[in-house]
């Protein structure tokens, strides 16, 4: 310390005055940057983390409780479920019962670790009312192994020079099975 | 040394003094931090026990620029320039003191920086946990509707068609589109005769809890009435309610009116 004091003394006043001011100088920049900015931006990193945190425990905490429902559901089902096959079969050949001129399409399934739900989209086009709740009936006879998990239901008005026709239906029904991996 | 004793000893009329042979020499001075010099002394030549000279001797600061006879000029312009050299080297040393400060707390903010980044990795995993719990959860919802019947769907039009309001020439709104995420959620998409046909069906809906406007996650209602060119179309979003076992025998002949009309 005497000896840098020393070296200090020995500078002329400018040679002080630069060197004081050049060392705050880094030494003010080098607090605001590294340490305030630094500091304030890993600060809303964590709030933000620890918020997320938070919202996101709510949902993984309700996992015990849905698997456990899951597993109800398997056992009221009597381990018994439709696979793929199944699901596509019996699907279109109540669909071909009701409405032949139907479209057919397979979506993806949806796997998880104790369960894969199977879907199936059959379309009505121009369908009667009959028909088109004839059909959602089969499917909501075939419960639980198989249901209707989305369904979407265009009328087709007749025009107005012939009112007394009747209205046809666009109907789109998405077919469901969930089918209980063996564990 | 010989020729700084001898000037200094032809200054004194040495008849009248007595000169000791012993010779105290300064050997290092320091300015003290209380204002005083520190001025430390060495024999150079003998050593009188009975010369009780201090070898180390302190002196004020003030007292010296008094006895100093350099111009008062001078001593000002000096005593100034010491000072503020003085004020420059304690703002070196609290420099110091500062630049020891920055690097604990940029250890304390590197710190914070992996702490952080640890929580956000674990926010990370969490958030890759959340979509397939909310899928689990609509599937177990689905299926325990399953067991309510599922999706019923001329069942719910006509619950929804009976509170659309009529006049002489006919019903006052019509659907143009039901599309049925769940046995609860249905989306409207239809044309009323006006916006108050519109509004009083919704109104009507609620009043005989039949079903509310869904909110998004804003809390907004999802509801969209255009009227535009005479047409008056509308988008809305309903949680429908579960109808209850009176409910349903009293709505049970409007349903398939409600449904075959549209």
């Amino acid at each position: 310390m005497k000896t840098l004091e020393k070296l200090f003394f020995r500078l002329s006043d400018r040679e002080q005055n630069l060197l004081v001011l050049t060392l705050w100088l880094v030494l003010i920049i080098l607090l605001f940057k590294s340490v305030v900015q630094e500091s304030i931006r890993e600060f809303s990193v964590l709030k933000d983390a620890e918020r997320n945190m938070t919202l996101y425990g709510e949902f993984i905490r309700q996992k015990p409780l849905i698997q456990k429902a899951l597993e109800q559901q398997k056992l009221e089902q009597k381990n018994k479920s439709y696979d793929k096959k199944n699901l596509s079969n019996r699907a279109s050949s109540l669909a071909d019962r009701v409405f032949p001129q139907r479209d057919y399409r397979e979506l993806e399934t949806i796997e998880r670790d104790r369960y894969s739900q199977h879907r199936i989209k059959i379309t009505f086009e121009r369908a009667s009312y009959p028909q088109v709740e004839e059909y959602a009936n089969l499917i909501r006879e075939e419960r639980p192994y198989m249901f209707l998990s989305e369904v979407k239901i265009v009328p087709n008005y007749p025009p107005r020079n012939r009112p007394y026709d009747h209205t046809t239906y666009d109907a789109t029904f998405e077919v469901s099975s969930v089918e209980f991996i063996s564990q | 040394m010989e020729v700084v004793r001898g000037k200094l000893l032809a200054l004194v009329d040495l008849q009248n003094y007595e000169v000791e042979p012993d010779v105290l020499v300064l050997e290092e001075f320091s300015r003290t931090k209380d204002g005083f010099f520190k001025f430390e002394h060495q024999w150079l030549e003998g050593r009188d026990p009975s010369l009780l000279l201090d070898q180390t001797v302190h002196l004020a600061a003030d007292e010296l620029w008094k006895v100093d006879l350099r111009p008062p000029l001078y001593k000002g312009s000096e005593q100034k320039r010491r000072k503020v050299s003085r004020l420059r080297w304690r703002a070196l040393v609290g420099w110091g003191v500062g630049m020891a400060a920055f690097l604990v707390l940029f250890a304390g903010v590197s710190y914070l920086r992996f702490f952080a980044s640890a929580k956000a990795e674990e926010a990370a995993r969490m958030f890759a946990e959340v979509p397939k719990v909310r899928e689990d959860q609509r599937l177990l919802e689905k299926l325990r509707q399953n067991k309510l019947g599922g999706i019923d769907v001329f069942g719910a039009l006509g619950r929804l068609a009976a509170h659309r309001g009529s006049g002489p020439e006919g019903a006052d709104l019509w659907f143009s589109e039901a599309h049925f995420e769940s046995r609860n959620e249905v989306k409207l998409e239809g044309e009323g005769k006006n916006v108050e046909a519109i509004n009083n069906f919704i109104e009507n809906l609620e009043n005989n809890g039949v079903a509310t406007i869904r909110k998004n996650r804003s809390g907004d209602e999802i509801r969209d009435i255009e009227s535009d060119g005479g047409k008056t179309t509308f988008e809305i979003e309903f949680n429908l309610m579960e109808e209850s076992p009176r409910q349903a025998t009293s709505e049970e002949p409007d349903r398939t009116a409600g449904s075959e009309e549209g």
